[in-house]
């Protein structure tokens, strides 16, 4: 019967991860086909909510909403780019941050009424 | 910032194709090596089921948490892909086994596919990735979503089971 040595070289041989480059351009031109198509939503939601935030700040035009909506916006793409970047923030530290974002900007849309 | 988390970021932020283009550049060689190994050297099965991975990590790719490499990640999705197919094709073994491109394979490789097609799914894809370079025992169990204890069972077992079945061939050899 085939030794336990011998049966890990074979499995090494066969198994070891060797760089696999036939055809891989045509396989990568396969898969970007097979992709959806872009959503025009994509943009249109980025593009609706700045001119939201541009409206809101027309209408109650207010330091404290520019600057909080700054910071909001400015927060949300942060906790993206770090979740990303450092590979250990958590799901959940993403929803705390925005989650006080989320009480700030209350906090200040509150006191802009109550000035108004 | 990782050239990985880079193309990431491109990708969820402005659904960059481009980006995502050079991601199935870098693992397409990993993912269609695990598959061609699995289904036992079938090349054309082993590339549909590697391009529906990639497509199943486009749509989940905010899902992606970056607490594991991306490499894992894909093959966590990978695992789902081929037990999705085994699920669809019941008849896959024999599919497989006739659909092997044995001119691509030395005699012994080829011998070890066919013995191989022999284990379960589980203990296939077990032995595959504890095989794989930069995959360690522990990544294998979290790709696998199995306790580490039970991914070496699986490696043992499988390759007791691989003992018996490469007899016949070892004595051919002789």
């Amino acid at each position: 019967m085939i030794t336990d040595q011998e049966l890990d070289h074979l499995l090494h041989d066969f198994l070891s991860t060797q760089a696999l480059d036939d055809n891989h351009e045509e396989f990568v031109q396969q898969v970007m086909k097979a992709l959806p198509a872009p959503s025009p939503w994509f943009w249109l939601k980025e593009f609706a909510l700045a001119t939201a935030v541009f409206v809101g700040m027309m209408i109650f035009w207010n330091f404290k909403f520019l600057f909080t909506t700054v910071f909001l916006s400015a927060a949300a793409k942060s906790a993206l780019y770090i979740q990303i970047q450092l590979q250990s923030i958590s799901p959940q530290h993403v929803v705390a941050v925005l989650l006080f974002c989320f009480i700030a900007i209350c906090y200040y849309s509150y006191e802009a009424i109550m000035e108004m | 910032m990782s050239e990985d988390s880079e193309l990431l970021l491109r990708i969820i932020a402005a659904d960059d194709r481009e980006a995502f283009a050079a991601l199935v550049k870098k693992y397409q060689s990993p993912l269609r090596t695990f598959f061609r190994k699995v289904c036992g050297g079938d090349q054309e099965l082993a590339n549909d089921l590697a391009q529906e991975t990639f497509l199943k990590a486009y749509r989940g790719i905010r899902s992606y948490n970056g607490q594991s490499q991306l490499l894992t990640w894909f093959y966590a999705i990978a695992k789902n892909v081929f037990y999705e197919h085994l699920r669809r094709n019941e008849k896959f073994e024999e599919l497989s086994e006739n659909n092997s491109d044995s001119s691509l394979l030395q005699d012994s490789h080829l011998d070890i596919a066919k013995c191989m097609l022999q284990l379960s799914a589980e203990e296939r894809m077990v032995l595959t990735l504890s095989y794989t370079e930069g995959l360690s025992q522990t990544e294998v169990a979290s790709v696998l979503e199995m306790p580490l204890g039970t991914v070496k069972t699986h490696v043992l077992r499988a390759k007791e089971k691989l003992k018996v079945l490469l007899q016949p061939y070892q004595e051919r050899s002789l």
